[in-house]
């Protein structure tokens, strides 16, 4: 009764528009009184929930995103991936693709990316010719990036749970983050050679024209350098890269001149916005998994699971489904809350690492920020470009499942993900 | 009524500027952090008690004017199909039963709040309860929006508004 309780309780405050963060409390205050736990539980849980200085890079890379979207950085970024990819086929298709690679390095949120560069990416594939549609949903698809190229506020959150050294996430992401970035391309080049997508290029630039756009893009290209270098050298901790990146882009906005105090103080307030949403959403989601754990409901999942299957490969597909078919239902940092301690024990008894679950954990669950009903990026690119919410989701199908092929690949090759952490030292 | 959404609003700002200082603070004790172990190498351990100090307070008190502005992320469901009286009616219970349950939470955060004052945290000798004050302050504050939105909407609304 007390886990129906739990869990149903939670299911009807959310259905019933409740906020995430606020169901997950009523469900775990309404169990704490079932079961006749001292509510304290559910006010210590919270506190402890947030009292971890791993979290304190979560306000941190979501300021440096909305600075870099404020500070004329974005524009520049854009400027030269349209340079280097502007005259291939599928054109700015891929300009976007690869804007969202290089912006995913510094900022480490899907939101800032589809808010921000997707404002640029999207004027300018409408001027260019592109239908609408397409150009929403490849910013919306290729956002997805940001949370999984480092710095990433997801992977932040993961290691905090799963006690995982941010460190070696963050260097895990690099590989698939990029396999990402691919299979978007390859979805765009597909579609504009089968005719679905008529994408004009223009003609190439010239090399004087490339170095330009580099040299004036330089700063905030090399600042992924300086974030990851400076982690890995042992200069700052991935907590501390977090105001590096902030002082970073701070000081390009100010050499680039285009960064105002009207424009900090408005990147501030949204920080504040966002920051309060995801922080609340973790620390009401500890007192629920709280209730999960005393349930004992992670281990009736994880004897569920194995009891289907033994084999590795079988039960990874069925946790993949999982991770898709519920980040379709519930924001990406409130499922990563609930679902690691759920799968960690599941992975252990399967050999699968646990800086490889955390990426495949992180890339399933952002899937669901494209997709309705709960997708962000889907209703941020939809208010840019005034267009309904659905039309825009029969358009991201295609780069959905591009997603989705790049997902099976970092799944199904560990070594693929764990290479770089390797290199610097991973035991795993 | 009007003066009371007024106070709301009020409040709303107050709270927004207490979490925007929250986190001015952990931009400077974090930077500050990092620049006295790096390039003086010489750290400062009352840096990373202040950060998390702010963050708590970004956390809570920043939720409580976000829900103000009701910008929490949530789904809109069944409110939305059900007629709108009906819709009205399962909005009204929703609000009512969370800041009942959310009063509770506030009630006994303010219960381990009051056992706190007397604790200090270790590097900053401030008072422990600086901690659970924001929960206090967040929980009684989300709780009063709450009701006050069961009386101060329109009896006709749905949840059409209420997408978070």
């Amino acid at each position: 009764m007390s886990t129906t309780l739990l869990i149903g309780g939670f299911a009807v405050f959310l259905v019933s528009g409740a906020p995430v963060a606020l169901a997950f409390l009523a469900a775990a205050v309404m169990f704490l009184l079932w079961t006749g736990i001292p509510l304290s539980v559910a006010g210590q849980a919270m506190i402890g929930g947030v009292s971890n200085s791993t979290l304190l890079a979560v306000p941190l890379f979501i300021l440096a995103g909305e600075l870099m979207n404020t500070g004329g950085i974005t524009q520049r970024l854009f400027a030269f991936s349209s340079a280097v990819m502007g005259h291939v086929r599928g054109g700015l298709g891929h300009v976007n693709v690869i804007a969202s690679i290089i912006f995913a390095g510094i900022s480490g949120s899907s939101s800032a990316d589809a808010a921000g560069l997707g404002r640029v990416e999207i004027e300018a594939m409408r001027k260019a010719g592109y239908r609408k549609e397409f150009a929403a949903a490849i910013t919306a698809a290729s956002s997805t990036i940001g949370p999984i190229i480092p710095p990433s506020i997801h992977l932040v959150l993961y290691g905090a749970i799963a006690e995982v050294g941010v460190d070696y996430l963050f260097l895990a992401g690099v590989i698939p983050g990029l396999v990402m970035g691919i299979c978007l391309m390859a979805g765009i080049y597909i579609q504009v050679v089968t005719g679905r997508e008529a994408c004009p290029t223009h003609p190439w630039v010239g090399a004087k024209r490339l170095i330009g756009s580099f040299w004036e893009a330089i700063l905030p290209i090399t600042a992924p350098l300086v974030i990851v270098g400076g982690i890995l050298s042992g200069y700052f901790t991935p907590t501390e890269a977090g105001v590096v990146a902030v002082f970073y882009v701070v000081l390009v906005g100010l050499l680039i001149g285009e960064l105002q105090l009207d424009g900090m103080i408005g990147a501030l307030s949204r920080t504040v916005r966002s920051s309060a949403v995801v922080l609340l959403i973790l620390a009401t989601a500890q007192a629920f998994a709280w209730g999960l754990t005393i349930e004992r409901v992670p281990e009736a999942i994880a004897t569920g699971l194995l009891g289907v299957s033994e084999s590795q490969v079988i039960a990874l597909a069925i946790i993949l489904v999982l991770l898709i078919v519920i980040g379709l239902f519930e924001s990406a940092s409130a499922n990563l809350v609930i679902i690691t301690p759920i799968l960690m024990p599941v992975a252990m008894t399967l050999g699968i690492d646990p800086v490889h679950l955390g990426i495949i954990i992180v890339l399933a669950l952002t899937i669901g920020v494209i997709t309705p009903p709960v997708g962000m990026s889907l209703f941020i690119v939809a208010e840019i470009t005034k267009l309904p919410v659905n039309r825009i989701a029969v358009a991201t199908l295609p780069y959905t499942l591009a997603l989705i092929v790049a997902l099976i690949i970092t799944a199904y090759a560990p070594d693929m993900v764990l290479w770089l952490p390797r290199l610097f030292g991973y035991g795993g | 009524m009007q003066w009371l959404l007024s106070l709301e609003r009020q409040l709303g700002r107050l709270e927004f500027l207490v979490a925007l200082i929250g986190l001015v603070v952990i931009v400077f004790a974090t930077g500050v952090e990092v620049i006295s172990r790096s390039i003086f190498g010489s750290p400062m351990i009352w840096t990373g008690e202040l950060s998390i100090l702010a963050q708590v307070w970004l956390t809570f008190i920043g939720a409580s004017a976000v829900y103000k502005e009701r910008g929490h992320v949530g789904m809109t469901g069944l409110t939305e199909i059900l007629p709108p009286r009906l819709g009205r009616a399962a909005l009204v219970v929703r609000d009512l039963g969370l800041a009942a349950l959310v009063i509770c939470v506030g009630i006994t955060a303010f219960q381990l709040m009051s056992n706190q004052w007397a604790q200090t945290l270790s590097t900053l000798g401030l008072p422990r309860a600086l901690t659970s004050l924001p929960v206090v302050w967040s929980m009684v504050s989300i709780a009063a929006s709450a009701i006050l939105s069961v009386f101060a909407t329109p009896a006709t609304s749905s949840g059409a508004e209420e997408a978070g």
